[in-house]
């Protein structure tokens, strides 16, 4: 099989596969969707795999508060109404923009016991009582994969990870590994149109941020024993057409830098590409902020469906690295972050998502089951899975930056 | 003498005298002009008679052209223009041009246009670099200064030297001015303002004098407008003021210095591009709609992209290349962007930009005809359209008249493309053309666009349309093939395509049909065509160094004179 490499200009191109389909409403397209052995993928959509699933019964005690209704909470209700009107007026007095939110985390519901910001410090001060976790219930089917092979019990650990209470998956699947779910689907923001779920969606969608992926060494896009796999974030904005669909057949480049360029081996098994767990980095950028946030996810594995016009669906699971998924897409304290800007963010989402920092830190630190830390016998990294759409697309892979960090394939739970 | 140059030659219509000169020409040697354009030494040329001398109207890219040639691509130009008018007979825009005024509304364009100009040169940015001189005194007005402005823009602004009265006069605008604005700068703007819209500047204008040979001849001014814009679509430069000023576009030697100057300079490339912009009808482009529901691909970005992909592809063979024109119709090289290659499905390594592409053997393209800016210009907005891709087809590259449809055409079954009986264009077009008032111009038109019908109306591949196969084949004239690359093949082996060029280039350049006196120079030209090789640059060279272009008769009425009066002495160099 050949090595991930560059799609080369120039030469004569042969389809080795085509097929006529409906392609965005133009009907008896031409496809072509496999090139010398090779096919490149956008991804046009990435929602963390909660929503579909996400059954009433699963938060019988309610959703989680937000650390402004936690704080009213102990107080006396005319005093919740003098804070109400309090917050009010910071909003007014900034214009109903973002000031009011950050002169209020001089307030001290924003401050632990030691003064610092509970964002910046979760586990500065006590937990959160009200923030609310999912409960299994009979019958309900959770999105995900079956991350580590096993239908584990919650109490009993598998090899190299933590008790947890694995779920049924969509289709029956037994022994589903979506921690993550339990951890936000009492979580406003990440259910329905929380921005938690969607705005990773609206952000490839306005162009913020991209990932591509390249199967290289294919014979065929319905069977295919072994297979090259290069995952990488790309510059170039996600391209859409008038309807909303991504443009066919687009170019876009693979990142230069190695950090979030990822390799790894895969087959295709009855049109369903599944590749083989590996740590894998790709960049994010939220609420057009020009910055972009790590997404870490340990153990990360496609399991998407080709269909006949090379679009693919499933799912990108693995487990996301709790302490960096708190610092990008809670705390928002990635390095080198403008702490105003960044505190600014987190106080906001906290408000409009209806959680709290230490609420989350604490659910994460609860709920890991994988990658075990050896010393402490905890883990830290929790399951979880994305629902992705890909669309066929061309790939280029110009040399990395500098020499690439080969990535660990089969990266242990 | 090949079978392709006496089919060329019009059928028998050409004398036995001529095809020996055409074998003559076709067999001679070739020297080198300083242009690098191969020199013929061939026959003397048919003489003509010319036709009168006309006055056109700048296009809207003329107009751009000039303004930046003239103050500099930095000088804005908001407004719009008239739409050209494209002639049944001819079809081209500069023939248009002839026949073209200009509306009210179009003028209200142009005088703002011309004050928004004039501002530009004479503000605080520009008038060290654009003016030649300052004045003693912003506040006062300066005759000598504003005699230098109006002497160093007058020229290239009509084309012409300028009569002293003329010059004056416009002196005399700034002075009124002046005193009404209290500014120099002003004056000076309301003076290039009055230029700019001035018959002068916004026509052609042809002027005619005594031949000392006897009978009349286009002046030189009048001379150097018709070459600069037939080669640079611009006005003509310094230099070519300058020759014609000095009487040497009148001398066979002086001409050929300047058009092989100009067809080595590197404008050339413009004057191209506007030829066949107009050839191809793109200007059309701007009507151009796609159902967005059936088409959400078709972005604003699209359109452009494609006809820049075109014209990159055109230039780059015919003047960077100098090849075959006829290789036009069958190259598979062509240039791309990135959303452009998201319709041809082919990778772009440039992530912002053009670069040098090549359809794939097995991609279903070849040549120009099978680029989206054909594909798309010529469809309906939701479905491809083999009637209206084969009558441009004619009409573009055949030069072939196909009148329009009759008032009381039934369309219903053509248009019908959810009858499961007529799955494809093809099938709909054999049941709609049964009608016998319809079947003798659908047959000029469907056989060369049902070729193209293996792309849709915006110009992607595809090998079905509704479940059903594309049958591809069709004809030109008695040549029949079974898909495009037959259909590009057989454009490149007919002399009528090449005719029509050596037609096109030269009726784009005096802006009128061939006369019944120009027969004998039009088969010339044909000839000389195909014995260059069918290079466009030496076609142009045949035109431009040729006595017919520049020939005129004696005008029925002298709306403008030439002027009489001695022109002032000016110097262009400033």
């Amino acid at each position: 099989m050949n090595l991930i490499r560059a799609i080369t200009l120039g030469g004569a191109v042969s389809a080795l596969a085509m097929t006529a389909t409906q392609v965005n409403g133009q009907a008896d397209v031409a496809t072509p969707v496999l090139r010398n052995g090779e096919i490149g993928f956008v991804v046009s959509q990435m929602i963390p795999a909660m929503a579909d699933a996400s059954s009433p019964d699963a938060c019988p005690e309610g959703l989680s508060i937000s650390t402004n209704e936690l704080y009213k909470k102990s107080l006396t209700p005319e005093a919740a109404a003098a804070h109400d009107l309090k917050l009010k007026t910071a909003l007014d007095n900034a214009g109903g923009g973002f000031g009011g939110y950050y002169d209020i985390r001089t307030h001290p519901e924003w401050k632990n016991p030691d003064g610092s910001y509970i964002c910046d410090n979760p586990q500065g001060g006590p937990t959160d009582p009200y923030f609310k976790t999912a409960v299994n219930v009979a019958g309900e089917k959770v999105e995900g994969m079956n991350l580590d092979g096993r239908v584990s019990r919650a109490g009993k650990a598998a090899p190299g990870g933590c008790p947890a209470q694995d779920f049924t998956g969509i289709n029956g699947e037994a022994g589903i590994d979506n921690q993550f779910y339990r951890a936000f689907a009492c979580v406003k923001a990440y259910r329905g149109e929380g921005l938690g779920l969607q705005g990773f969606q609206a952000d490839i969608f306005n162009g913020s941020w991209s990932l591509v992926f390249k199967l290289s060494g294919v014979d065929s896009l319905r069977d295919d024993s072994a297979i090259d796999v290069g995952i990488y974030s790309s510059a170039d904005s996600t391209q859409f057409d008038g309807a909303g669909a991504p443009m066919p057949n687009y170019t876009y480049d693979a990142t230069t830098n190695p950090r979030y360029r990822t390799t790894t081996k895969g087959r295709i098994v009855g049109g369903v590409l599944t590749t083989d767990p590996v740590d894998l980095r790709f960049t994010v950028k939220f609420n057009g902020e020009p910055q972009a946030y790590e997404h870490y996810m340990r153990g990360a594995r496609f399991r998407l469906t080709i269909g006949a016009d090379g679009k693919a669906s499933g799912y990108l699971a693995g487990y996301n690295d709790i302490e960096s998924f708190y610092r990008n897409r809670v705390g928002y304290k990635p390095e080198g972050r403008n702490t105003s800007l960044t505190t600014l963010i987190s106080s906001l989402s906290t408000e409009n998502g209806g959680y709290t920092c230490n609420g989350v830190y604490a659910a994460l630190q609860r709920l890991a089951d994988g990658n075990r830390d050896p010393v402490t016998g905890k883990c830290t990294s929790i399951s979880a899975a994305m629902k992705v759409k890909a669309s066929p697309a061309f790939v280029m892979v110009p040399p990395a930056a500098a020499p690439a960090v080969v990535a660990s394939s089969g990266a242990s739970k | 003498m090949n079978q392709s140059v006496r089919r060329a030659l019009g059928r028998g219509r050409l004398s036995r005298t001529l095809l020996a000169l055409a074998a003559v020409a076709a067999l001679a040697g070739v020297g080198v002009a300083s242009s690098g354009v191969a020199q013929q030494r061939s026959p003397a040329e048919p003489a003509t008679d010319g036709a009168p001398p006309a006055m056109r109207v700048l296009t809207q890219t003329q107009y751009r052209q000039s303004i930046a040639d003239i103050f500099g691509a930095d000088i804005k130009i908001a407004g719009r223009f008239d739409p050209g008018q494209r002639p049944l007979e001819g079809r081209l825009l500069a023939i248009g041009t002839s026949s073209a005024g200009i509306s009210a509304a179009g003028f209200e364009q142009f005088e703002a246009m011309g004050r928004g100009i004039a501002a530009q040169v004479v503000d605080a940015k520009h008038r060290a670099t654009l003016l030649p001189c300052r004045p003693a005194n912003e506040k006062e007005f300066d005759a000598p200064c504003a005699t230098q402005i109006v002497s160093r823009y007058g020229p290239l602004l009509y084309r012409r030297a300028l009569a002293p009265a003329e010059v004056s006069g416009l002196v005399e605008r700034g002075r009124v001015a002046q005193g009404r604005l209290g500014d120099f700068y002003s004056s000076m703007a309301t003076t290039l303002s009055v230029m700019l819209i001035q018959p002068d500047f916004l026509f052609r204008i042809e002027r005619v004098e005594k031949d000392p040979a006897g009978g009349i001849r286009m002046d030189g001014y009048s001379k150097a407008t018709r070459l600069s814009f037939l080669l640079v679509n611009s006005t003509p430069d310094a230099e070519l003021l300058r020759a014609a000023g000095a009487g040497e576009l009148h001398t066979r030697e002086g001409l050929a210095r300047q058009v092989d100057r100009l067809l080595a300079s590197p404008q050339l490339e413009q004057g191209m591009r506007a030829f066949f912009w107009d050839m191809l009808g793109y200007e059309q482009f701007a009507d151009v709609q796609k159902d967005p529901t059936i088409f959400p691909t078709y972005t604003v970005r699209l359109p452009v992209d494609a006809q820049e992909q075109t014209l990159r592809t055109i230039i780059d063979h015919l003047l960077v290349q100098k090849a075959d024109y006829r290789d036009l119709f069958t190259t598979r090289k062509t240039f791309l962007t990135r959303p452009l290659g998201s319709v041809y499905a082919m990778p772009v390594a440039t992530a912002k930009g053009w670069e040098a592409a090549e359809y794939s053997a097995d991609s279903g393209r070849s040549g120009i005809l099978t680029d989206v800016s054909f594909l798309a210009l010529w469809s309906h907005p939701g479905r491809s359209s083999p009637t209206i891709r084969g009558k441009m087809l004619a009409e573009i590259f055949l030069c072939r008249t196909v009148p329009p449809p009759p008032g009381d055409v039934d369309f219903a079954v053509a248009n019908d493309v959810s009858n499961p009986n007529f799955k494809t264009a093809r099938q709909r077009l054999d049941a709609h053309v049964t009608a016998a008032p319809c079947k003798g111009c659908h047959l000029q038109m469907d056989p060369m666009g049902l070729p193209l019908e293996k792309f849709d109306s915006i110009g992607v591949f595809r090998t079905t349309e509704n479940g059903a196969p594309i049958d591809a084949s069709g004809n030109l004239g008695r040549r029949a093939f079974s898909d495009v690359a037959g259909l590009g093949q057989a454009m490149h082996d007919s002399p009528i395509v090449t005719a029509c060029l050596a037609d096109n280039l030269y009726r784009y350049g005096v802006g009128r049909n061939y006369t019944k006196g120009e027969t004998a120079w039009r088969d010339y030209v044909r000839a000389s065509f195909e014995a260059s090789g069918y290079k466009v640059p030496q076609l142009l060279r045949t035109i431009a160094t040729s006595d017919a272009f520049y020939a005129v008769t004696a005008p029925a009425a002298d709306p403008l004179p030439s002027k009489n009066a001695a022109p002032t002495k000016i110097s262009l160099k400033d």
